[in-house]
């Protein structure tokens, strides 16, 4: 569940600490790398029936891949690894319920299904898919292929100056939404020397 | 045999109380010995240009500030009986000015009178003109961004770096603020916008919460301690962690007993005078725990004030995404996080039925994650579709609302329940009251408001009841006129222990709705200037 806004700050330092009882294993070596990666919770099958529903989630279009070019299942099985039993349990019961499902239909009716409640989820399959759907929307676009092929996310830089709003990124010619002109801040002399 | 050393003053943390006073009483003259309890990190070792997956997890669980909150610290807290409350403690030199914010805004006049205002809580025992020459001489020193906007709810002060430039969503917010009689002004940031005091300018990469690898963004390791260092008067003491206060038979100050969080080693410091600096919860913490025959009660408590009247803001928000910038090719917003700044409002209308009100930070949440992605129902290639458009119109609010400083909301410790190095840990009880609802609720029902001016996706972020305290804990140590209510008189000083001071946020009387360091350091710059005076007259 997302929080308050202005509680995410503060949040942060809760978040450290488990950082530092769970993530020692991981940040011990030289970082992640999914290609020497090896599976620490889910089964191969179970990876391979949540690598198909996170692509279904977030598909390959003609704009970028999808979650399973980002490999966003192995992102998932690291954190579920690194999570408590509880949230543990209900991910195994969760992909085996909808192994089940798909079997009696597909996994695409069962995937709608599950999603047709999203806002307020009832059934355990409806709260499945909402952990499903937030997982992978936190691997993929904290992917490579999320941030800069999807969203072509141009920040994170080095600028030696802010342009503020460009006219032309405002596409209809609103009135009012012109830059002002910014009253320049008086010269400064520098700190003040202690007395 | 080596004579132990007795230094002028020991200050108790190093983040934006600890370092004015110890740079002040070093460029004084003063010998100052500090105590860190966390370690140095480097500006060269700062995680925040990191992406997302050069990290394992990501960066959500904390990473890219994880090195400034080791030993355990995070879990060395209770919150017994308890409304949604947390509160932020730090270990690194510097303290939470690593990273933060910055928005840096002095009280109005009106913040420092409570009771004569509104009828609640208590004045301080300052007013607006006696702290605003130090709030002149601390934006000086640090060096802060914006302008004077006229305004009395947000006084200004005369030295403004540049402001920053709106945004595109920003001048769209100021359309509707403007409409509705609503002020935005330029934020006011401890940001440098040009090169100053040695520092260089912002990069404009929106880190600030992760820490500023360049040292644009104010903090207090980069713009305080090295200057206190170089009068060669300054002792930094990293890895020290205060167990207790120690005193003379007069019940003085006399020195601080501290563990090395890294050899586990117990040391004393002697020093003439302390100046404890901790933040709200530790300093509260601290004083409880240096029980002794002369202060049985902890120190300078005999009223039992020390540890109660803990508040801090109340949060609530929103994200925006603008039909108005929907689909517009991706550009750079990252900026420094907040550009404008919504002061309060509410009183500009007449009295309320409760006291108080809100501000607006806007725009301080991250542009590389798309937020509304888990909000947004739906999956597939429409879904995908819809998230990448939306993305650019981005808008974020974020209020900070006041909330009442109350005798039964407080911090105390317990013996038994103690931390890894034996110290009892502080336990926070906090219930919001009944102004606070009040305020809580005519914050969301305007926020709400606001919103109906925009074309696009609205997403409340306020959930079922308020929360807090968005880092901006204060109180627990409080400075006012009345012995049998506070600890302090206004220049920090424990009435009761004379060579005692408090200058972080726990000294506050009351908390408006505005961010508190700019006070922190303006009350924490009198402070000094205070034990120099006395200092030079032999009283101290």
């Amino acid at each position: 569940m997302k929080r308050r806004t202005a509680i995410r700050i503060v949040a942060l330092s809760a978040l450290a600490s488990k950082l530092d009882a769970m993530g020692a294993g991981v940040c011990a070596g030289k970082g992640w790398s999914a290609s020497n990666y090896k599976l620490r919770f889910f089964t191969s099958e179970e990876n391979e029936l949540l690598d198909q529903l996170m692509e279904m989630i977030i598909p390959a279009d003609n704009h970028s891949p999808g979650a399973h070019a980002a490999q966003v299942n192995l992102f998932a099985d690291l954190m579920v690894s690194t999570s408590s039993a509880a949230i543990q349990k209900q991910w195994r019961e969760g992909l085996k319920r909808m192994q089940e499902q798909a079997a009696k239909s597909s996994l695409a009716e069962t995937l709608a299904k599950s999603a047709a409640n999203e806002g307020h989820p009832t059934t355990d399959l409806e709260r499945f898919f909402r952990a499903l759907k937030h997982m992978t929307v936190s691997g993929y676009y904290t992917s490579a292929i999320g941030i800069h092929q999807d969203l072509q996310y141009q920040g994170n830089a080095y600028l030696t100056a802010f342009p503020g709003c460009a006219r032309t990124q405002i596409p209809t010619n609103q009135a009012g939404v012109q830059r002002e002109e910014a009253r320049q801040a008086p010269q400064l002399r520098g700190p003040r020397s202690s007395d | 045999m080596r004579q132990t050393p007795i230094y002028d003053a020991c200050v108790i943390g190093s983040g934006a109380a600890g370092g004015v006073v110890a740079k002040e009483l070093c460029e004084g003259g003063a010998k100052v010995v500090m105590l860190e309890a966390g370690r140095e990190v480097p500006l060269g070792k700062f995680l925040s240009h990191k992406w997302p997956y050069e990290l394992p997890y990501r960066g959500l669980r904390g990473e890219k500030q994880a090195p400034f909150y080791q030993g355990g610290v995070s879990t060395s807290i209770r919150y017994e009986d308890c409304d949604s409350i947390s509160v932020d403690r730090i270990r690194v030199v510097g303290g939470r000015t690593v990273h933060w914010n910055a928005v840096v805004l002095r009280y109005a006049e009106r913040d420092f009178r409570g009771w004569s205002v509104d009828g609640i809580e208590e004045d301080w025992p300052l007013t607006y003109q006696e702290l605003a020459p130090y709030y002149e001489r601390i934006e000086q020193m640090i060096g802060v961004c914006g302008q004077d906007d006229g305004l009395e709810i947000v006084p200004a002060g005369k030295h403004y770096l540049p402001p920053l430039p709106w945004r595109c969503s920003e001048h769209i917010l100021h359309r509707a603020t403007k409409s509705m009689g609503i002020p935005l002004i330029s934020v006011r940031k401890a940001v440098l916008t040009a090169l100053y005091d040695g520092r260089p300018p912002c990069h404009y990469c929106g880190h600030c919460m992760s820490g500023c690898d360049v040292g644009a963004l104010f903090n207090s390791a980069v713009a305080m301690l090295p200057k206190a260092q170089r009068t060669g008067n300054f002792t930094l003491r990293q890895n020290a962690l205060a167990r207790e206060i120690l005193v003379d038979r007069e019940g003085l100050a006399r020195g601080v007993s501290f563990v090395d969080t890294q050899t586990k080693y117990e040391e004393e410091i002697k020093a003439r005078v302390v100046v404890v600096c901790c933040a709200t919860v530790e300093s509260a913490r601290l004083l409880l725990n240096s029980a002794s025959p002369q202060h049985p009660n902890g120190l300078a408590n005999s009223e039992s004030v020390v540890g109660r009247y803990l508040h801090g803001h109340l949060g609530g928000g929103v994200d925006i995404y603008l039909k108005e910038l929907e689909g517009v090719p991706p550009f750079n917003q990252d900026g420094a996080t907040d550009h404008v700044y919504i002061p309060r409002y509410n009183h500009l209308a007449g009295k309320k039925d409760y006291a108080g009100g809100w501000g607006f930070q806007v725009n301080f949440s991250s542009y590389m994650f798309p937020n509304h992605a888990t909000r947004l129902d739906g999956y597939g290639v429409a879904y995908k579709e819809r998230v990448r458009k939306m993305q650019p119109g981005y808008l974020m609010l974020g209020a900070f609302g006041k909330t009442e400083a109350r005798a039964e909301n407080c911090v105390r410790v317990n013996p038994h329940q103690v931390d890894e190095y034996g110290i009892p840990i502080p336990v926070v009880h906090f219930r919001f009251g009944e102004n606070d609802f009040a305020l809580w609720r005519d914050q969301n029902r305007s926020l709400m408001e606001i919103c109906s001016n925009f074309k696009g996706k609205v997403f409340p972020d306020f959930g079922e009841a308020p929360g807090g305290f968005a880092s901006h804990e204060v109180g627990t140590i409080r400075m006012g006129k009345n012995p049998e209510t506070s600890v302090l008189n206004s220049f920090c000083q424990a009435r009761e222990v004379k060579n005692l001071f408090v200058t972080d946020g726990s000294c506050f009387t009351s908390s408006s709705e505005k961010n508190p360091t700019l006070t922190i350091m303006a009350l924490s710059l009198r402070a000094a200037d205070y034990i120099k005076e006395q200092r030079r007259r032999g009283d101290l």
